[in-house]
């Protein structure tokens, strides 16, 4: 029996034969919890060896967090998961993760998720309110934007309905393509909106009025209220720093559903400067503002021209990172050395608004040469024949491009730091920032509030890491590759639990803070590494100990790493393509060594070696043991080691 | 039914709402179902924020506590009074008869009928302590004295 706060359905609609069903949330919800942990567990019964994206066959999963539905404070979050057609070299499993409000209306109609197969004949949506599920003809929605789509829907179904859809992107497969709702909120790595087009499946309107169920309610909305006061004291709210400031037409709501915090900033009817008939209204969080400020690019076009482009992909359907990370720094690396200039007689001079314009728009309609770079930098650098010794140096790994590695467009940690997030990279299966933030915003940002003179800080900080990671060179700055087995484990683990609970990876896990004596993160005499479990707690009826709570984000974690051995041979192999990428020098320089660090491969293979061995993997294959398995509670995946 | 009203109690607070600091997260809905049905049912909030995600500016339906109180004026069977002790309009649950005319004739949408009871439901003000208010990150809503001139 599910318990709270699992509703204990799950929705499963199947476009080839226009069935939909009810199936239980399966009795192991409890240890994987919702999100990318049911997801993950599922995905290891419904993906099966030799099955690509664009299959009818690929079960796209729409998965709410555990607590999504709850007053947990950022708690909006769901997952989507599938194969990925922007993973590369292989089309596997990963996932993204969208924000908003959708998710959480979604566990009001009474799902704990819902799963896509087949593909439809026609265009059509889904349109579900609570026990009314219904395929509907999307022929009067497709070629449209997110944002019209969107105004369409709730002109037919009410304006209370919540929408996750597709652009045009989506709708011609680009590999990148995002599913969002609202005007920002997308589940952007991974393409799995193209999965969406894939499958004719516009979008997924939801009304809910059923209820989520939570376990003790008076004792969750007083917890929920108490972290969320400790989250704004601690963040603030918007991280867009001053030039993002605008004077007039600003707000400040969250990406979130019961997100008290609102990182990003909204920005009402600003002017455009390539379509000047129009004015545009959104919000800007994450890389966006990047567009316009020309942080990390060197290419700023002003903050009303960025905004413009960066509502645009929003409209389209595409996503940012990879524009600002990957495709557009590689053409420009391209064209330092006279290459991919011009497209059949189309400048490529990213420094003209216009030119981004006509960029965006002919990739997600896969116009003329868009059609190339539609299939994202790893595999048109691939079809051109041209720079892909560059791709090596901006695309870590998975087809995903940099990101808090140190290298290619993203400079920043500098080195040791940067090799726990490359540890991260190199198990993960995608850019492991979807929920692995962790390290970065609460050691990195710790750092950064440091004076490389204090040695009292310095100490206060390897006290730090003994503490959260079990040894003080988990966050020394001079410890070079000691220690950071332990925190890269210790992070992939809390963020997968963090996605299956549906809480924020800006936020969560909160585990540091320079305004305390010790740099240690606590609320109320509370430790700021056991928030997660405070919250659960009286959200749920699952008799769970905190060792037992942490335990399922490794289970999570290995499962996911049990389907990539099973289905696409994953092994230490696999994980040494990170190692070209790294050789290039580090993007930035220590103020503590003071000078730029190179990669030693040996070492980091050898540090792969003590990441196994922390989980109990075999240290030639990478792969689990049946002890680890064994110890997880996952004796139903033993038959993979075979 | 007007005597009723006009003999009504003094009211003790009142939920001030400032919709320019509602950042839409609705974390309001959430606490006040919670508290009211014993689970998250926002639908059943008895006040909605109606969020406009493209222009970012959200509305909130609330009851006012207002003097004219055209649900109670409407209401055939005088389910609709004042609360004895501090003086928010309450619905007689028993008087009741779920004709809905309370709920066309409120002009700010705050009452809704239960899909459960059939029947009206109201903002209670959780008996002076809102948990709306308590939820609410911003201070878009608050619970305030009221002045002089709000005494109605």
């Amino acid at each position: 029996m599910v318990l709270p706060p699992f509703s204990g359905r799950i929705l499963h609609v199947d476009l080839t034969k226009k069935e939909i069903s009810i199936l239980p949330t399966p009795d192991y919800a409890g240890l994987y919890l919702g999100g990318r942990g049911l997801a993950a567990r599922l995905a290891w019964e419904l993906i099966l060896p030799g099955v690509g994206a664009f299959d009818p066959a690929n079960p796209l999963m729409f998965m709410p967090g555990a607590l999504v539905g709850t007053p947990a404070p950022s708690s909006g979050r769901a997952t989507i998961t599938g194969l990925s057609p922007q993973a590369y070299p292989y089309e596997w499993y990963t996932r993204a993760n969208l924000g908003g409000h959708w998710g959480a209306e979604l566990k009001y109609a009474g799902y704990d998720g819902l799963i896509i197969v087949g593909c439809s004949p026609q265009p059509v949506y889904l349109w579900v309110e609570d026990e009314h599920v219904e395929l509907r003809d999307a022929g009067h929605l497709w070629g449209l934007g997110l944002i019209e789509t969107q105004r369409r829907l709730a002109q037919e179904l009410g304006n209370d309905v919540r929408v996750a859809a597709i652009g045009p992107a989506g709708e011609n497969r680009v590999r990148f393509a995002i599913v969002a709702t609202g005007t920002e909120s997308a589940a952007g790595q991974g393409g799995f909106g193209a999965v969406m087009g894939s499958k004719n499946l516009k979008a997924i309107a939801v009304r809910g009025h059923r209820g989520v169920p939570v376990a003790n309610p008076a004792e969750m909305l007083r917890r929920s209220r108490q972290v969320a006061k400790r989250i704004l004291a601690h963040y603030g709210r918007s991280t867009l720093d001053d030039s993002q400031k605008m004077p007039e037409g600003e707000r400040l709501p969250p990406c979130t559903y019961q997100c008290p915090r609102a990182c990003g900033r909204f920005y009402q009817r600003v002017p455009g400067v390539v379509h000047r008939d129009r004015v545009y209204s959104g919000h800007l969080f994450c890389c966006a503002p990047i567009f316009g400020s020309g942080h990390f690019t060197g290419i700023k076009l002003g903050f009303e021209a960025g905004f413009e482009i960066a509502q645009l992909c929003n409209d389209l359907g595409l996503n940012h990172w990879e524009f600002i990370f990957g495709l557009v720094p590689w053409l420009r690396r391209c064209q330092a050395r006279g290459e991919l200039l011009k497209m059949d007689g189309d400048t490529l001079d990213f420094s003209d608004p216009h030119v981004w314009v006509n960029f965006v728009t002919n990739i997600a309609f896969r116009k003329g040469w868009g059609d190339i770079f539609a299939e994202g930098g790893p595999r048109a650098a691939a079809i051109l024949a041209t720079g892909q010794d560059l791709i090596g140096e901006l695309y870590p790994a998975w087809g995903q491009a940099s990101h808090w590695d140190g290298h290619g467009s993203f400079p920043s940690p500098y080195f040791p730091y940067w090799l726990v997030t490359a540890l991260q990279w190199a198990m993960d299966t995608r850019d492991p920032m979807g929920g692995g933030h962790g390290y970065t915003t609460n050691i990195f940002g710790l750092l950064r509030e440091i004076k490389p003179h204090d040695q009292i800080a310095l100490e206060k900080l390897r006290a730090v890491g003994q503490h959260l990671y079990g040894t003080s060179a988990s966050v020394d700055p001079f410890s070079g590759y000691e220690g950071k087995a332990e925190p890269a484990a210790f992070h992939h683990d809390r963020g997968a639990l963090k996605d299956s609970l549906g809480i924020c990876d800006n936020i969560f896990p909160m585990l540091t803070d320079p305004k305390a004596d010790d740099f240690l993160m606590r609320m109320d005499g509370i430790e700021g590494r056991d928030l997660e479990y405070y919250l659960f707690q009286p959200a749920s009826d699952l008799e769970i100990s905190k060792e037992a709570f942490y335990r399922i984000g490794a289970r999570i974690f290995t499962a996911e790493r049990m389907l990539a051995i099973r289905n696409w041979g994953r092994s230490k192999a696999t994980d040494e393509t990170i190692i070209p990428y790294l050789e290039q020098p580090e993007g930035s320089t220590s103020p503590y060594l003071r000078e730029r660090i190179t990669l030693d491969p040996q070492r980091f293979r050898a540090l792969l070696s003590e990441y196994y061995a922390l989980r109990n993997w075999d240290l030639q294959t990478g792969r689990p043991n049946e002890a680890c398995l064994r110890a997880l509670d996952m004796d139903e995946f033993l038959s993979a080691l075979e | 039914m007007s005597q009723e009203i006009e003999h009504s109690p003094k009211r003790q607070g009142m939920l001030a709402v400032d919709e320019s600091r509602c950042q839409g997260c609705r974390a309001c809905m959430v606490a006040c179902s919670l508290v009211h049905e014993g689970q998250v049912i926002p639908s059943l909030a008895r006040l909605r924020v109606i969020l406009d995600l493209f222009l970012g500016e959200h509305r909130i339906h609330y009851c006012h506590q207002c003097g004219k109180a055209p649900c109670a004026k409407a209401c055939p069977q005088g389910a609709i009074r004042r609360d004895g002790t501090r003086g928010y309009w309450i619905v007689d649950q028993d008087l009741c008869t779920g004709c809905g005319l309370c709920v066309e004739a409120c002009p700010f949408e705050a009452l809704i009928m239960h899909p459960g009871t059939a029947k009206a439901i109201i903002c209670d003000t959780c008996d002076g302590q809102p948990e709306c208010a308590a939820s609410c990150p911003t201070g878009a809503l608050t619970w305030r004295t009221p002045t002089s001139s709000e005494r109605t």
